[in-house]
């Protein structure tokens, strides 16, 4: 596949007449948390932050700054979905279980 | 004593700790506890719709593997094995500070790589309830 390489500034274009607006930082492009919210079982939302995510690099170092912010906006907010999604998800399955479970041992004893 | 710079470069790799500590924690609990009997995390996705998540399995897995039981290692979750790998590989190249880290991470982190990864996840999810 091939490699992205990251714009290069060069003394060409401080000569040139147009100015481009300084772009800022590189945005984070939160792949680490979309993978863990993935794992931790929100699939959905978890897969569009990862492809989201995915994007961004790509777009930044292509010159599509806004788009790359923008991107990286989108997967931020799934996995977050994602994370918040699979909290609910967990502590809804431990209260369930948890209450069946002493339900089950208290009727039993 | 440079032991300001030894602390430098113990900050600099804090997310090696956090891995190694989390793996430590795992083989630990792993080796002695069999997710088939003790009272261990179960899949609310599982729980919920009676399907297979692409993770399911992954702690019986992992105890074959800490027991010797390849065949049992493969055979719970085919895929963890694909993911474990390249979820570190992504902690790498998003935290190490190396240059090594940085030029690896343009290949690991590229827009193919990721979408390539979601789709075997989806297509492992799909087929393995369907199979």
């Amino acid at each position: 596949m091939e490699v992205i390489d990251p714009v290069e500034n060069n003394a060409a274009d401080a000569a040139q007449t147009v100015v481009t607006p300084d772009p800022g930082p590189k945005p984070n492009n939160h792949l680490v948390g979309a993978i863990l919210s993935t794992v931790f079982c929100c699939l959905p939302f978890g897969i569009a932050a990862i492809i989201y995510a995915g994007q961004v690099d790509g777009l930044w170092y292509n010159g599509n700054h806004d788009a790359a912010r923008q991107t990286a906006d989108k997967a931020r907010k799934w996995m977050w979905a994602g994370v918040i999604c699979s909290v609910a998800v967990w502590f809804i399955y431990f209260a369930v279980v948890l209450s069946f479970g002493l339900g089950a041992a208290m009727m039993a004893s | 004593m440079k032991w300001s710079r030894l602390g430098e470069e113990v900050l600099r790799r804090r997310y090696l700790w956090v891995t190694a500590a989390v793996a430590v924690v795992l083989v630990v609990v792993y080796s002695v506890a069999d997710p088939c009997r003790e009272l261990m995390p179960r899949c609310p996705f599982k729980w919920l719709t009676g399907f297979d998540c692409p993770a399911c399995g992954n702690q019986r897995a992992l105890y074959a593997l800490l027991h010797g039981d390849w065949a049992g290692a493969w055979r719970y979750n085919p895929f963890v094995w694909l993911a474990a790998p390249y979820a570190l590989l992504v902690v790498f190249t998003e935290y190490d500070p190396s240059r090594v880290a940085r030029r690896w991470k343009r290949r690991v982190q590229h827009p193919v790589t990721v979408t390539l990864f979601a789709a075997v996840t989806l297509v492992w999810w799909v087929a393995r309830n369907v199979i």
